[in-house]
């Protein structure tokens, strides 16, 4: 189950297990249409992406150290044409 | 019923005594020497759990609860805690698990004004949503009871603007980098 989609769509919900479902904060049962969960969209996932494709900060820092800030600056800006703000 | 004695046994008192069924021989509980594991039972989670509650609150983490009934009230139990965690902060935020026996929380530190009591809380690390960490521990009880006994883990975050999970990272991307784990909790009988 998509955790982070159910509490985007549910905001009431504070509990989620695979097996066992969604519940409020008074353990009731949240009822969850999953045709929404499912084609819900992570404003997100372009962070992750980005996190996930940057170069280590050390090798970020031997990239300025040795090709200067232009180049580093390209190589920050490739990653975030690849992973665009949507 | 066939009964036969155990010459120059080492273990447990003189006259140790195995009696013999129609179905094969068996040796009564009551009859192993100490440090003897008298049965072992473990509940293994591999679906996903998460939780966003207010800081300091714990809640169950479902279906990781284990029970045992004790042949004598003077048994130890040895609990192996295996409780897989993440996180959806990037950067750091706690998560507290603790292991509880019935409703009384056990193998936890002592109150120190604000802290939380726990297992463990989740280290300050650099990207911590893309990981999970492995609480573990092992702890020898002493219910003194042979009515069955519950164990079970709970978890508490930040606070209620962070998610807590079980069994999963808080990035959780459909991807190889961001696995699914299982997590367990392990109860063994030991005579005592």
């Amino acid at each position: 189950m998509n955790h982070k989609a159910i509490r985007a769509i549910y905001p009431q919900v504070v509990i989620v297990d695979d097996t066992a479902g969604a519940f409020d904060k008074d353990g009731n049962k949240v009822e969850i249409d999953m045709a929404l969960v499912d084609a819900w969209q992570d404003p997100d996932a372009y962070k992750y992406a980005r996190a996930k494709a940057y170069p280590s900060y050390a090798d970020q820092f031997d990239t300025i150290f040795h090709e200067g800030i232009d180049a580093w600056k390209a190589q920050i800006q490739a990653v975030k044409d690849r992973f665009p703000k949507e | 019923m066939p009964v036969s004695t155990i010459n120059g046994a080492s273990a447990g008192s003189s006259g140790t005594i195995i009696t013999t069924g129609s179905s094969g021989q068996s040796i009564p509980k009551a009859a192993l020497p100490t440090g003897s594991v008298l049965q072992v039972v473990q509940t293994v989670k591999s679906d996903t759990f998460s939780a966003s509650l207010a800081q300091g609150v714990f809640t169950d983490i479902t279906g990781l609860s284990v029970s045992i009934t004790p042949t004598s009230a003077t048994s130890k139990i040895l609990v192996f805690i295996d409780v897989a965690v993440g996180h959806s902060a990037t950067t750091t935020g706690a998560a507290n698990v603790r292991l509880v026996r019935g409703s009384t929380s056990i193998y936890i530190g002592d109150a120190s004004g604000s802290r939380a009591r726990s297992i463990m809380s989740f280290p300050y690390i650099a990207d911590a949503i893309y990981s999970i960490f492995r609480y573990s521990g092992v702890y020898l009880d002493s219910p003194a009871t042979t009515s069955s006994t519950t164990y079970k883990y709970q978890i508490a975050g930040q606070s209620s603007g962070y998610t807590v999970y079980v069994n999963r990272n808080g990035s959780d991307d459909n991807r190889w980098e961001d696995p699914r784990v299982a997590s367990s909790i392990t109860v063994m009988e030991i005579a005592a």
